[in-house]
C-alpha cells in the first residue's frame, strides 16, 4: 500500500492510496456496511447509509466529526483498477458543514452586485 | 500555535459549552449565561480565550455586544484538515488489514 499526496482545495483532503487486492474487493470492503464498520465506524458518520452509491466505483457518506463544534463533511471514496491488478482508492473529503456554508454564503453576499466579465 | 490554541480553548468543559451554544446562532452575553452556571466575568474571560484562539468573534450592535461563531472559521477549518490528515492514515491501515482477513 502506498500513499500519494494529491494537490489540495481548500477545506478539502485528497489521498490516494494503492492496493494488492482487486477492485471487487476492496469495493465489497468500502460499502458493505458490516465490512465497512472494521475499519471505519459507524461513530464517524453522520448517517449510516450512503448518500449515493455508483456500484463498483463510488460510493460516498456523511461524517460528523465526534469533537466540537462536530463539523459535518463529506466523504468519497473512488475506486478503480490499477495496472498492476491490484486497486488505486482515492479518498475526496470535504467539510460540509451548515455554519460554514451560511459564512460563505454572507461573504459572497456583503460584496453587493457581481460583474461578469469574458474570458 | 494556533491550533494548539484551539485545542486549549475547547479543552474546558465551560468554554465548550458556551462554543456549542454559540454554533447554534449568534447571541450577546446574557443571553449566553441563561443555564450556564456562571458569572459574568468567568463568561467574559472565557469569550476572551475563545476569540484569541480565532473561534469566536464579537460585534458591537448598539449597547449590546453580539458574539458568534467565527464566520470565516478558519481556525476551525484549519483544526479540521489537521484532524483529518492524520485520520485517513489510520483507517487506511485497518482496511488493509480488513483485506488481508477477507476471503476472495
Amino acid at each position: 500500500m502506498s500513499r500519494q499526496k494529491m494537490p489540495e482545495q481548500k477545506n478539502a483532503i485528497e489521498l490516494e492510496y494503492e492496493f494488492s487486492e482487486p477492485p471487487q474487493k476492496v469495493w465489497r470492503a468500502v460499502s458493505t456496511p458490516e465490512l465497512r464498520e472494521n475499519w471505519l465506524p459507524k461513530e464517524a458518520l453522520a448517517d449510516p447509509e450512503a448518500i449515493s452509491v455508483t456500484p463498483g466505483e463510488e460510493v460516498r457518506y456523511r461524517l460528523r466529526d465526534d469533537t466540537p463544534p462536530f463539523l459535518e463533511s463529506i466523504v468519497t471514496f473512488r475506486i478503480s483498477a490499477n495496472a498492476h491488478g491490484g486497486t488505486s482508492l482515492r479518498i475526496i473529503h470535504e467539510l460540509d458543514d451548515v455554519r460554514l456554508r451560511k459564512a460563505e454564503k454572507a461573504a459572497a453576499n456583503t460584496n453587493g452586485f457581481c460583474v461578469m466579465r469574458a474570458a | 500555535m494556533i491550533e494548539n490554541e484551539i485545542f486549549r480553548a475547547l479543552a474546558d468543559p465551560t468554554r465548550r459549552a458556551i462554543f456549542e451554544k454559540l454554533s447554534t446562532g449568534g447571541m450577546n452575553a446574557s443571553a449566553l449565561r441563561e443555564g450556564i452556571e456562571i458569572s459574568q466575568p468567568a463568561m467574559s474571560q472565557h469569550l476572551a480565550v475563545l476569540r484569541s484562539a480565532g473561534l469566536v468573534k464579537e460585534e458591537r450592535q448598539g449597547r449590546f455586544v453580539n458574539y458568534e461563531v467565527d464566520p470565516e472559521g478558519l481556525a476551525l477549518i484549519a483544526q479540521w484538515l489537521a484532524k483529518y490528515r492524520a485520520y485517513w492514515p489510520a483507517r487506511m491501515e485497518a482496511l488493509k488489514l480488513l483485506l488481508k482477513d477477507m476471503d476472495q
